[in-house]
């Protein structure tokens, strides 16, 4: 397993040149994850995925995670539908789902279901 | 008939009044509308106390709950004096001091799908400042429904989110989210804890978007998601789109009256941290303790986040986190018994779904959890 960069702060403005410039190359983008899946990603808020569209980054994601894939996909190895992934400022299911295209320096999020009042 | 307003009020206003947004005209709006909140805890205080501080005319308050001392960190319309009252009686008491002017309508029950037609019918915009998923999904319906807007807010930890779900204008909560997750995923605040400011913040801007849609200014959170994180300091804001496939508010939407949101969601709305894992699943505090007294090795899992422990402990309990026993359940034996507990009883639930589905049979969910073992068996432990 890879280790990903962090991105806690004072490596986030150095890293974040690491970042832009692996882009170029290798498509690196910034996954934001929601408190309730850190228990998942090792109490990461963000991890840096490689791939040029959301199927590749969330493989990335999961590889780097397997504790995360249950939550993110079904048995049939398809997106949950309470899981919202936001790719800039648009839901992928607005877009071309997992086969939407991620622009260099757009940011992915994973907005969760939270229902504490 | 529209209500002008008193020189007393006029003096009250005199801020707002100030405001060419607000204006004379605009707080006279604000005297005639009406607002129901949803829940009276730690969104529905903000929202309300700022909703009377702004001369909403009518406001009404829907709890059925009593208020607890562990309340009090963030809901700030309660008080040390009103601990033990009904929520909705407290919070009126504070209301009537802060702003006399107003009315304020109690509805001392459960919010469901038998009552909330009936109750959300007379008030011109919903808030939800709902706790658990069924109550967000019956509020959202009931606002689709009635053609009324949706004030959403809602926190976890350090996370909020806010929006205005008004189906005749954009999407609802169900065009974002058509489906819960499922139950234990995400623990409520009882369990998982909540930031006491959040609530704050988030009810706060809740209130900012409700006196906005009834004033008609600005740009309301129509069509929009804000998400706020207190720890990174971030404000996101992401766009939403009515879902044509929407269950409740689609061309072809199939459903058309309110259903059995518990059902729904699979998990109860109301006292839903006192969920346990079934009749057969549960042992008692009294119970373990007569257990412990004949077989003191008996095998206790506490499921409890480590931090935890430091509040409250049973001595020789084995610490493995919720999210970690499926990967660590090679460090326990299928053929011993074991009793597993949390907090309150749903954490252990969830662990002991996840082990009898890997072949688990001897184990039993402690009722209540330690807060329940504290108060009736060793009362040296806080509950918290």
């Amino acid at each position: 397993m890879s280790e990903s960069p962090s991105l806690d702060f004072p490596f986030a403005y150095f890293l974040s040149f690491v970042v832009k410039r692996k882009e170029k190359t290798e498509s690196m983008t910034i996954l934001r994850i929601p408190t309730p899946l850190r228990t998942y990603t090792s109490g990461k808020s963000e991890v840096a995925v490689s791939g040029i569209k959301i199927s590749e980054a969330l493989t990335d994601l999961t590889t780097q995670f397997p504790a995360i894939k249950p939550h993110i996909f079904n048995e049939g190895n398809e997106l949950r539908p309470f899981v919202n992934l936001f790719v800039g400022e648009n839901n992928i299911k607005d877009l071309q789902g997992v086969d939407t295209p991620i622009k260099d320096g757009e940011k992915i999020m994973l907005i969760p279901s939270i229902a504490g009042g | 008939m529209i209500e002008e307003l008193s020189h007393e009020q006029i003096l009250r206003y005199s801020r707002h009044l100030l405001m060419p947004e607000v204006g004379l005209q605009g707080q006279i709006k604000l005297k005639n509308s009406s607002a129901l909140v949803i829940g009276t805890g730690g969104l529905g205080s903000p929202v309300a106390l700022y909703l009377a501080a702004a001369g909403i005319g009518r406001i009404g308050l829907v709890d059925y709950d009593i208020v607890d001392s562990s309340n009090l960190q963030r809901q700030v319309i309660h008080g040390t004096a009103t601990v033990g009252k009904l929520k909705v009686e407290s919070a009126r008491e504070r209301l009537q001091d802060l702003n006399p002017d107003i009315q304020v309508d109690i509805y001392n029950e459960p919010y469901t799908s038998e009552n909330a037609l009936r109750i959300a019918k007379d008030y011109d915009i919903l808030i939800d400042g709902t706790d658990n998923f069924p109550t967000r999904y019956l509020t959202n319906d009931v606002a689709v429904f009635l053609g009324k807007p949706n004030i959403y807010g809602s926190i976890f930890r350090f996370d909020g989110q806010v929006s205005v779900f008004y189906a005749k204008e954009g999407p609802c909560y169900r065009c974002l989210f058509p489906e819960p997750p499922p139950p234990g995923l995400v623990p409520s605040c009882a369990e998982g804890g909540v930031f006491g400011v959040l609530p704050g913040t988030i009810g706060t801007l809740q209130a900012t978007e409700a006196l906005k849609v009834l004033l008609g200014i600005g740009e309301p959170l129509i069509g929009k998601l804000l998400l706020y994180n207190a720890l990174d300091v971030t404000f996101d804001f992401v766009k939403l789109k009515k879902n044509p496939n929407c269950r409740v508010c689609g061309p072809n939407a199939d459903i058309k009256e309110l259903i059995d949101y518990e059902e729904f969601c699979g998990v109860p709305g109301h006292h839903a941290d006192d969920t346990s894992a079934g009749a057969n699943w549960d042992i008692t505090p009294q119970e373990l303790q007569e257990r412990l007294a004949l077989a003191p090795n008996l095998l206790l899992l506490d499921v409890r986040e480590p931090h935890e422990l430091e509040i409250a402990a049973i001595q020789g309990a084995k610490n493995i986190p919720l999210g970690e026993v499926a990967q660590r359940m090679s460090e326990l034996d299928s053929a011993e018994e074991m009793i597993v507990f949390c907090k309150r009883g749903s954490r252990s639930a969830r662990a002991i779904e996840i082990l009898s589905s890997a072949g688990f049979k001897k184990m039993k969910n402690l009722k209540g959890g330690i807060n329940a073992w504290a108060e009736e068996v060793d009362k040296s432990l806080p509950v918290y």
